[in-house]
């Protein structure tokens, strides 16, 4: 990857061989990937497209021409109401929430060069959940009393997770076994809490802990969109640091990255962006991890956070669609629908890493 | 002449725990909510009176706990050593593993989509939940050319007990009258308020016992694959008959004791560690330690859980949850080297 080849007098040089492009400007240069730049756009497309499906379909359906006729503004009253009351929001959250996702997971899969330390699975998502619960449950509190206690949650857990398990230096397997074990035990006082809640709170953290995009309101909304532009800057940014540090640790502090510094911004990163997810829709389940691994099996070998996220994106609004439609006339969570993907997603992953002797 | 005196070392430790076992038991016959001074206990044993109110306590309440608190300890335990023995891998137990959270899933279906409501139909399901959990996770862990991978391996139990969890609540979500059921199950208690659960341990007394039949019978077979593959074969054992009759004992203890007392995790993890650390010897002594030790952890957690709030109490589960993290985190701190 950092082969310098070629006559470096260019400006311009493309070798799609090794599958990078290079741009060069008096001192500055860029480096991007083709690859990831079409895999980028063609997921964005196909989030445009399942994002318009899904506001035709539901319950009441409307028709594509409706849906022009309500943009010029000559809709009827209840496609209007359904459309940008209930549907736009919905999906709006859904594609904040899966960029926030993919995201994380993403950072964390980097980081633990691991692609099974998905924050799900190593306990930072039940930080979340227990900062929510606790607020929930204890305090009695809601809208962004909520997010409060998901973002303490979070770093509190978190920061268990990193306190127990430095040991000299930080050691990514550690990290991620004693994530596990401390999500164990996170999930037991959340059980723990919902026996001492009384049953209507406990019906609705039960339902909540699912993941679901049931309950989007203004107050969510309002978050996401104040933090999505700064996610995608950030995403952007990490793709590009990160990139260097898979050429293991030692040859990326070489090359001047400053590595406990990026780890930790990149882990702040990915833990405001798991609040901010859970905070939205809940803890759904494994869209964290599934969309790193898809999105890098698409591209190569390059970290490609910006695309995870997108994936990400993705994935939750189709889940969605999914979860709504399937059933219909019922509808299920989108949690479900993830969980049982991510199940088969995991078996999968599993019997090709079983061909290799290393994770 | 030393080794005479290791064994003798070993049996004496064996009786300690059996008496330090006795003593527990007692001590969870008398503490809780309405305490009942130790000779009232001792009185309401040899010489039960209807009329005492503290006896009636006892019988009622305290008694079918403790049976129930043994029957899990036991279980799980010795589900703990056999899967850490059969996997090589220190951390492995039947909640870590998602064997537990497997079980409580197919109970949770059966009483939704079948209507089951016997502990009989109840611990069958938990049987075949955990028999899914538990293949699978072998199987998981041979695929790394006939070593597991430490970590693989966790992570793997890690992505079972959130699947099975989250399909739990899937089921919940359509069934909303069995969430306050289900809520005071999942934490792993040991005490139903009437003492129906003691009851329904007799139900699943086959499943248990066969469940600990096939661990007596496979510890010499598990003892020869210490060794490795190839010795084991040479000493006359089949590695894959071992294996598959290891996976049934987990699977089918795992599976009673959930059916019992509902998913509680960590309880294997932690006594087999111990009696390994206190009593050492071979693996049959190790056994017959974890048999003893198990039920003097799980009935502590159940103590501790009823004295440790001012109101109410703490289910056993929860307090192994607690304790069993903190353990995880310190033996993991303890691996040299982590494999991957």
């Amino acid at each position: 990857m950092l082969r310098i080849f070629g006559k470096s007098r260019d400006k311009l040089a493309v070798n799609l061989g090794s599958q990078y492009v290079f741009y060069r400007c008096k001192a500055f240069s860029i480096r991007f990937y083709p690859r990831s730049l079409l895999v980028g756009f063609f997921t964005f497309f196909s989030l445009l497209t399942v994002s318009i499906i899904s506001l035709c379909l539901g319950e009441f359906p409307i028709s594509l021409k409706g849906l022009m006729l309500l943009f010029v503004g000559q809709g009827s009253e209840i496609s209007e109401f359904i459309i940008f009351q209930v549907r736009v929001p919905r999906i709006l959250a859904g594609a904040i929430a899966g960029f926030c996702l993919g995201l994380s997971g993403a950072i964390f899969q980097t980081l633990t060069r691991n692609p099974l330390a998905s924050p799900d699975l190593i306990g930072i998502t039940v930080g979340a959940s227990l900062g929510a619960v606790v607020t929930i449950v204890l305090i009695g509190g809601n809208g962004l009393q909520v997010a409060f206690g998901a973002l303490i949650g979070v770093i509190l857990v978190t920061g268990s997770i990193a306190v127990l398990s430095w040991q000299k230096r930080f050691d990514a397997n550690r990290f991620v076994l004693v994530g596990i074990g401390i999500g164990l035990a996170g999930m037991a006082c959340i059980d723990f809490l919902l026996t001492r809640a009384d049953i209507m709170r406990a019906e609705n953290a039960y339902l909540w802990l699912t993941g679901s995009l049931n309950a989007v309101d203004k107050t969510k909304l309002d978050l996401g969109f104040a933090l999505i532009l700064p996610f995608m800057g950030s995403a952007t940014w990490l793709s590009a640091k990160l990139d260097t540090l898979d050429l293991g640790e030692d040859v990326a502090m070489s090359l001047g990255i400053k590595l406990v510094p990026l780890q930790i911004t990149a882990v702040a990163i990915a833990l405001i962006a798991v609040t901010c997810a859970v905070f939205i829709a809940g803890p759904v389940a494994f869209i964290a991890l599934a969309s790193g691994p898809i999105a890098r099996s698409l591209i190569g070998k390059s970290p490609a956070i910006f695309v995870s996220a997108l994936m990400g994106s993705f994935i939750l609004v189709t889940a969605d669609l999914a979860a709504r439609m399937l059933f219909s006339p019922t509808e299920i969570s989108v949690g479900i629908l993830t969980s049982v993907l991510g199940g088969l997603f995991i078996i999968w992953l599993m019997m090709g890493q079983a061909k290799k002797v290393v994770v | 002449m030393s080794s005479e005196i290791y064994r003798i070392n070993i049996k004496i430790k064996l009786v300690l725990i059996f008496t330090l076992l006795t003593f527990v038991a007692f001590l969870a016959l008398a503490i809780g909510a309405q305490k009942v001074p130790f000779f009232e206990v001792w009185k309401a044993i040899a010489a039960f009176d209807q009329t005492d109110s503290n006896h009636i306590i006892v019988s009622t309440l305290r008694v079918p706990r403790l049976l129930v608190g043994l029957f899990a300890g036991t279980a799980l335990a010795i589900a703990g050593l056999i899967s850490q023995t059969l996997l090589r891998n220190g951390l492995a137990d039947p909640g870590i593993l998602g064997i537990n959270s497997g079980a409580a899933f197919m109970v949770v279906l059966s009483i939704w989509l079948l209507d089951f409501s016997a502990p009989l139909e109840l611990g069958m399901a938990s049987l075949i939940g955990a028999v899914i959990s538990t293949a699978f996770i072998v199987s998981m862990g041979q695929l790394g050319m006939g070593r597991s991978h430490a970590l693989r391996l966790i992570l793997i139990g890690a992505a079972l007990t959130a699947i099975f969890g989250a399909l739990t609540s899937a089921v919940l979500q359509f069934s909303q009258e069995s969430v306050n059921v289900f809520r005071f199950w999942i934490v792993g208690s040991l005490a139903s308020g009437d003492g129906s659960q003691a009851a329904q341990i007799i139900y699943l007394l086959p499943i248990y016992s066969l469940g600990l039949g096939l661990a007596i019978f496979s510890l010499r077979g598990l003892s020869a694959l210490q060794l490795g593959e190839d010795l084991a074969k040479s000493l006359g054992q089949s590695p894959t008959s071992i294996r598959f009759l290891a996976l049934l004992s987990v699977a089918s203890l795992a599976g009673a004791a959930t059916a019992a007392v509902g998913p509680i995790g960590f309880l294997g993890l932690i006594v087999p560690h111990l009696s390994r650390v206190l009593v050492g010897g071979s693996l049959g002594y190790q056994f017959i330690a974890t048999l003893l030790t198990g039920p003097i952890m799980l009935l502590a957690a159940d103590i501790l859980g009823r004295i440790i709030l001012p109101v109410g109490e703490v289910q056993a589960g929860i307090v192994m949850a607690l304790i069993g993290g903190l353990f995880f985190v310190f033996v993991v701190k303890r691996m040299k080297v982590v494999i991957t």
